[in-house]
């Protein structure tokens, strides 16, 4: 969990674009923070859309359902899959956006049914049917959209169509005379008046051919040419039954359509809401019952003539099933089989009983495989259908991608930043504003368009509103860091430092510790004064001690050695490093040496001159260290420098974090300091 | 369109929803009829059909419906009864815009004597179908009645004649019967310019009569089919 530390503002006027265009966004809210993860609304998805980013699997959508509104391909499922995050929810609610505006501009309508849960037991037909009538019955919406344009055609359809089954003089009748004067005139039949009948009824025709009419246009046709729409539903009524047939099939035709038109032409839909909701039970004579119920019967044959009529309206039905997840992975493993079942069954008896139906299904691969092995031979076969576009070999599933393109991802931001701030003048300023181009390639490692979008809105945060995520800085200097010690542990290993030689290496490399730690404030129990490396050129590479002035800038400290010898070897190096006692100024009142095999194992003249130093009241410490503390020693200087872009781009905040990384791996180190400064206790 | 597909078997509950074309909802009406007579000009259409004057000529010109992608302008056919006689046949015409055209001569009672066929004085009814025929559907057909009636010169003789029977026949039996002279009754009746006035007023009268009779006849929808 991240504790965003904020970072004071930022004093006085901005100064250049970058800084103006900073300020400006500061106003505004992190745009990076909407990703969809279960389904965003149309508007968050177009503001913040990038079309190149999914234009090639929009095209295969569009290609698939323009197969449904021109003609007349068998159901079939096309699984759309991918990780999560590839973006399949944002594909999804885009495309359906872009149905919605098809429809609303261009009158290109398509009924597009999201499916909910799936009850136990119940057949896909019936649940089809459920959608389809739950989505027209809709109080607003693109079901209530669909369903006037739907009467609308239809009435239009069938105006004009029946209109034209008129003989002249039935057509002449459809328009009541004027006055007394017309009246007489049309009472013998003057052509006058009738011809002027005749070309207004053929108008009505004319202008119900258009295009895509709605019902409003019908009623406008009928009013201009003096028709009432009362006489028109009675003209259209009375052609549907002359052309259909009686039985059931005919019946459900005839009462569907008669209640369409008059819901376009009357704005009744009262009867309409009978008919769908099973209120209106069918003749006698339209008998068939199934095993299963009168009810359920109807509603099939309702589902078929529905199906008839937008086939005829060339307005596809699209089936769409996403956040699959949701549906088939359930609390507990038995109720997610159940659920996964009942899915199967509902799909397949779509696909096999249910022409006409494009069935979109969004989820991720591993689920639509585990679905797919649930499923019987039977399913199998009707799920796992193949299907292809123009230049491409044939496909079982449309995939989503597993890389974002990198050229796309300044468009990506670009789009997302003007959402931000609408109004702010990007001139100048490069797209990848405002991330900096070098950083943006760390994003290419992202499998997700929403892991990216995650990492750009921290990002965001952090170089915006100077926002840290503590998390994930800790999280990127502790492995940093790890790899700066596993790096030197490979090059050094367990030995390669225990030779004299290296004594000035090495006590370089506890001063950049030390240093680094003052300067941090990083000092343990008390403070330090100041940190010095000692050298002293006549004891040659024994010449070299680390002092830390715990007591004051010039008073003694304590002093660090690196004793790189082992039993009763290199005398000669702690008698150098105990003439530091005698120098003058003395620079230490504490010598630590530090030393593999610790204290205990000095024997021979190295032995006798620590006892005789302790004898002589010298505090001397020896200090037993492992290979990891050297491996630490070396790592530090590499670690700060890798770590240091990642900090310096995080700001003060960045920098606080970095100063606690520091004190937890410097923790032991530190502990030690505290004991070296404490006066020595006896027996040491 | 049907649904049913290669495969295993389907579980025996699964409905299978087959899909047809709804025939009210394929566009097989004409596109317009026009029924001209004269150079061109509309018919008088009543609530009973256009009306037609015996010997009179109707054209009539049928736009077939407009053809699906693929598929040719449906067939036209149009069937006249016998009181429609052809006088030219169903002819396609026009280059780009299909349309049927044909003649009819409309007949009073062809069932009778074709030298008095058209002197009844009394209207008879008519039809011409028009039938659009598209090999998926039945034909629709489109049914145009038509009004027949006696021409206005046809009327007044026949007005005439039932004058002459009831009225100066009569009078002239009269006059032969005190005079003995029958020429001399005659030119007495043909210098009577009362009689020639009553006799004027009465075929006029009966001339309507006989409209109005006709008339009455259609109203009631007495007035008989023809044959």
């Amino acid at each position: 969990m991240s504790t965003p530390a904020t970072a004071p503002p930022e004093p006085g006027p901005p100064a250049g674009p970058r800084d103006a265009a900073l300020a400006r966004l500061r106003e505004g809210t992190n745009p990076f923070t909407f990703s969809v993860v279960t389904a965003g609304s149309e508007d968050q998805c177009a503001a913040v859309d990038v079309p190149a980013l999914l234009e090639s699997h929009l095209a295969d959508l569009r290609a698939i359902v323009a197969r449904y509104r021109d003609g007349h391909p068998p159901a079939q499922v096309y699984p759309v899959v991918g990780d999560p995050g590839t973006g399949k929810s944002h594909l999804l609610t885009r495309y359906v956006t872009e149905l919605n505006r098809d429809a609303e501009e261009a009158g290109a309508e398509s009924v597009v049914l999201f499916a909910g849960h799936v009850p136990p037991n119940l057949n896909g037909v019936d649940y089809l049917y459920r959608l389809l009538v739950d989505h027209l019955l809709a109080a607003r919406g693109p079901g209530l959209r669909t369903l006037t344009a739907v009467a609308g055609r239809l009435a239009a359809r069938l105006v004009g169509e029946s209109v034209r089954q008129l003989a002249p003089h039935q057509q002449v009748e459809l328009i009541p005379p004027a006055g007394l004067w017309e009246r007489l005139r049309l009472r013998v039949g003057s052509s006058g008046p009738v011809q002027a009948r005749l070309d207004a009824v053929a108008g009505v025709a004319t202008r119900c051919d258009a295009p895509r009419p709605r019902p409003a246009d019908v009623i406008d046709a009928l009013t201009d040419a003096g028709v009432s729409p009362a006489d028109a539903f009675r003209v259209v009524a009375e052609a549907v039954d002359r052309a259909e047939s009686k039985d059931v099939r005919g019946w459900v035709r005839r009462e569907l359509y008669t209640r369409l038109v008059r819901l376009a032409l009357a704005a009744d839909r009262q009867p309409l809401e009978e008919l769908l909701l099973g209120e209106v039970p069918h003749p006698p004579t339209a008998a068939g019952a199934a095993a299963d119920g009168p009810h359920r019967t109807q509603d099939r044959w309702l589902l078929t003539a529905w199906l008839e009529l937008l086939d005829e309206l060339a307005i596809p039905v699209l089936l769409v099933f996403d956040q699959l997840e949701e549906e088939v992975r359930r609390v507990t493993e038995d109720v997610a089989t159940e659920a996964a079942r009942a899915f199967i069954q509902v799909l397949a008896s779509i696909v096999n009983g249910v022409p006409d139906v494009c069935i979109l299904l969004f989820t991720e691969e591993s689920l639509w495989d585990g679905i797919l092995r649930r499923a019987d031979r039977f399913a199998h076969e009707r799920l796992t259908q193949q299907f292809s576009f123009p230049g491409r070999a044939s496909q079982r599933v449309i995939r989503m991608p597993h890389r974002i393109d990198p050229t796309l991802i300044g468009r990506l931001i670009r789009q997302r930043v003007r959402t931000a701030a609408p109004d702010l003048d990007l001139t100048g300023l490069p797209e990848t504003f405002p991330f900096d181009p070098d950083r943006l390639r760390d994003l290419e490692r992202e499998t997700t368009v929403r892991a990216c979008v995650r990492r750009l809105a921290r990002w965001y945060d952090q170089i915006v509103f100077h926002v840290v995520d503590e998390v994930a800085l800790r999280t990127t200097l502790t492995g940093l860091w790890r790899a700066a010690v596993a790096g030197v542990a490979r090059e050094i290993g367990d030995q390669g430092v225990y030779t004299a030689a290296k004594i000035p290496e090495v006590q370089t490399a506890i001063d950049g510790w030390l240093r680094l730690l003052h300067q941090e404030g990083l000092t343990g129990a008390g403070p330090w004064a100041r940190v010095d490396l000692e050298h002293d050129e006549e004891k040659r590479q024994y010449g070299y001690l680390n002092v830390i002035r715990t007591d004051g800038p010039d008073a003694p400290g304590v002093g660090v050695a690196a004793w790189l010898a082992e039993g009763a070897h290199r005398a000669n190096d702690l008698r150098h490093r105990l003439a530091f006692f005698q120098a003058n100024p003395c620079p230490v009142r504490t010598l630590v040496l530090l030393r593999r095999d610790g204290g205990d194992a000095l024997a021979g003249a190295a032995g006798q001159a620590h006892k005789d130093a302790v004898g002589a009241g010298r505090d001397v410490r020896i200090v037993r260290f492992e290979p990891r503390h050297v491996h630490a020693l070396f790592a530090v200087d590499r670690w700060r420098q890798s770590a240091g872009p990642e900090v310096d781009a995080q700001g003060p905040g960045g920098r606080a974090v970095f100063r606690q990384v520091l004190e937890e791996v410097a923790a032991e180190f530190l502990r030690w300091i505290d004991e070296w400064r404490a006066p020595p206790r006896r027996g040491v | 369109m049907s649904a049913a597909q290669a495969g295993p078997d389907p579980p025996a509950d699964d409905p299978v929803i087959t899909l047809h074309r709804p025939a009210c909802l394929q566009r097989r009406a004409p596109r317009r009829i026009f029924v001209s007579v004269g150079a061109g000009q509309c018919p008088r259409v009543t609530g009973r059909g256009v009306r037609l004057t015996a010997g009179q000529t109707v054209r009539i010109t049928v736009f077939p419906p407009a053809g699906e992608p693929g598929r040719g302008p449906a067939a036209v056919e149009v069937t006249p009864d016998s009181a429609l006689q052809p006088v030219i046949g169903l002819t396609r015409v026009g280059e780009g815009e299909v349309r049927y055209h044909a003649e009819f001569r409309a007949q009073l009672h062809s069932t009778i004597p074709e030298f008095i066929r058209n002197k009844v004085p009394l209207p008879c009814r008519g039809e011409l179908v028009v039938a659009i025929k598209d090999e998926r559907f039945d034909p629709l057909k489109v049914t145009l009645p038509f009004v027949i009636w006696p021409s206005l010169r046809t009327l007044l003789v026949s007005g005439l004649l039932t004058v002459t029977l009831a009225f100066v026949v009569p009078q002239l039996m009269n006059r032969v019967g005190s005079d003995r002279d029958l020429g001399a009754a005659a030119w007495g009746l043909a210098t009577d310019s009362q009689f020639w006035f009553r006799t004027a007023a009465l075929t006029v009268a009966a001339t309507f009569a006989l409209h109005l009779l006709g008339s009455l006849l259609v109203f009631t929808g007495l007035v008989g089919e023809d044959g």
